[in-house]
């Protein structure tokens, strides 16, 4: 199994973080744009992951960055403004799934599944298709998926993902070994 | 004690590798947010004490004020007549009431103004004062419940309405949002 790399950003081009917050907090309020274009696609994946649809993270993202700008002036270490507004993604997420009835509940139709689908890709021998994953992922109770996605999707620390959460490191290990325990059960039954 | 070597096996391997690949924003992400940014108005200092401050109000005490107000109203005519107009609660309440203390912290703001459904969303219902500089404020007396609300605030950009970011939002079939605030429940 070839595991694609994730994007790395190796180098900040343009104002720092910090510098655009203050611009924005004088007033300049365009220049949030430099923020939502710098971290549109940061927390994509795991809004995309927890909600199962590309269209509701989108939504959900769209909302938190509204929410990071009105409270901007609260994020206390602008130098940091990355883990702040990941926690308002994750939090924008839980309201959004909460939200939202099982019923309501789609099944991914992001990018690189109708990209699948249109050129006829197939997983590699061996591999999961993403499909049947995130359908087995959306059955999962709403702690779980999201501790699963940090922790094996986005390769969180305990530590962080407790920061992220508020959640204890030992709650977090106890939803993380159940979600391993649920997808092993939905996903070993599909047909390799 | 979890069992964490379970967790690194092979098959989560797989399951993780299926939902790495990263999805991207469309070309319009952007446009959609700073739209809705900009509708919003500057991104302000708010702290803990913007969120509407409840005081709770015996109901002789209510009828103390109640008196307050009638005597302004007989002493200064008609201004004080229109500041009965703004606190009907106050004087028509025979049960519980709670104070609301409203604030919004604006230093571009020229007038304030909150509405809500407790006035029946009227702009010149409810004129906020400006107590310090850029520090707007009005205290109202609210029946126990939940109440929406919003600010109206005019500047040299013109007049917009807003949600209190720092309070419950509730956004409308419109994508309009307002705030809610819920008096003695908690």
């Amino acid at each position: 199994v070839t595991r694609q790399a994730d994007p790395v950003v190796l180098q900040v081009m343009g104002p720092s973080d910090a510098e655009i917050i203050a611009a924005v907090l004088g007033g300049d309020t365009g220049m949030y744009r430099h923020l939502v274009l710098r971290y549109q696609n940061t927390y994509r994946r795991y809004a995309t992951r927890v909600l199962g649809s590309g269209d509701d993270a989108d939504d959900a993202l769209q909302l938190a960055f509204v929410r990071a700008f009105r409270g901007l002036a609260s994020c206390r270490t602008p130098e940091r403004f990355a883990a702040w507004l990941y926690q308002i993604v994750v939090n924008e997420c839980r309201t959004f799934a909460s939200r939202r009835t099982r019923r309501e509940r789609r099944i991914v139709a992001d990018e690189e599944l109708l990209h699948q689908i249109a050129v006829g890709e197939q997983p590699e021998s061996g591999s999961l298709g993403i499909e049947d994953v995130q359908r087995a992922l959306d059955d999962l109770p709403l702690e779980q998926r999201e501790a699963f996605v940090l922790k094996h999707v986005e390769d969180l620390s305990y530590d962080e993902m407790a920061d992220l959460t508020g959640a204890s490191v030992s709650a977090l290990k106890m939803r993380v070994k159940r979600a391993c325990d649920r997808l092993r059960e939905l996903l070993e039954e599909v047909p390799q | 004690m979890i069992e964490e070597n379970r967790e690194g096996d092979a098959f989560i391997g797989r399951v993780s590798s299926a939902l790495r690949p990263t999805p991207q924003a469309d070309e319009a992400f952007v446009e959609r947010v700073m739209a809705t940014v900009e509708a919003t108005g500057p991104s302000q200092s708010r702290n803990w004490w913007l969120r509407p401050r409840t005081f709770r109000v015996s109901p002789l005490a209510t009828l103390a004020m109640a008196a307050g107000v009638a005597l302004a109203a007989v002493g200064v005519g008609q201004l004080a007549t229109r500041s009965g107009d703004r606190v009907p609660a106050a004087t028509a309440a025979s049960d519980t009431v709670y104070l609301v203390r409203f604030v919004f912290n604006d230093s571009a703001a020229q007038t304030v103004a909150l509405v809500g459904t407790f006035n029946d969303w009227t702009k010149s219902a409810t004129p906020m004062t400006q107590s310090a500089p850029g520090l707007w404020t009005v205290t109202l007396p609210l029946h126990h419940g939940r109440h929406e609300y919003a600010f109206v605030v005019r500047d040299a950009r013109g007049e917009r309405w807003g949600a209190d970011p720092a309070a419950v939002l509730r956004r409308d079939e419109f994508g309009t949002e307002s705030s809610i605030v819920s008096v003695g429940t908690s």
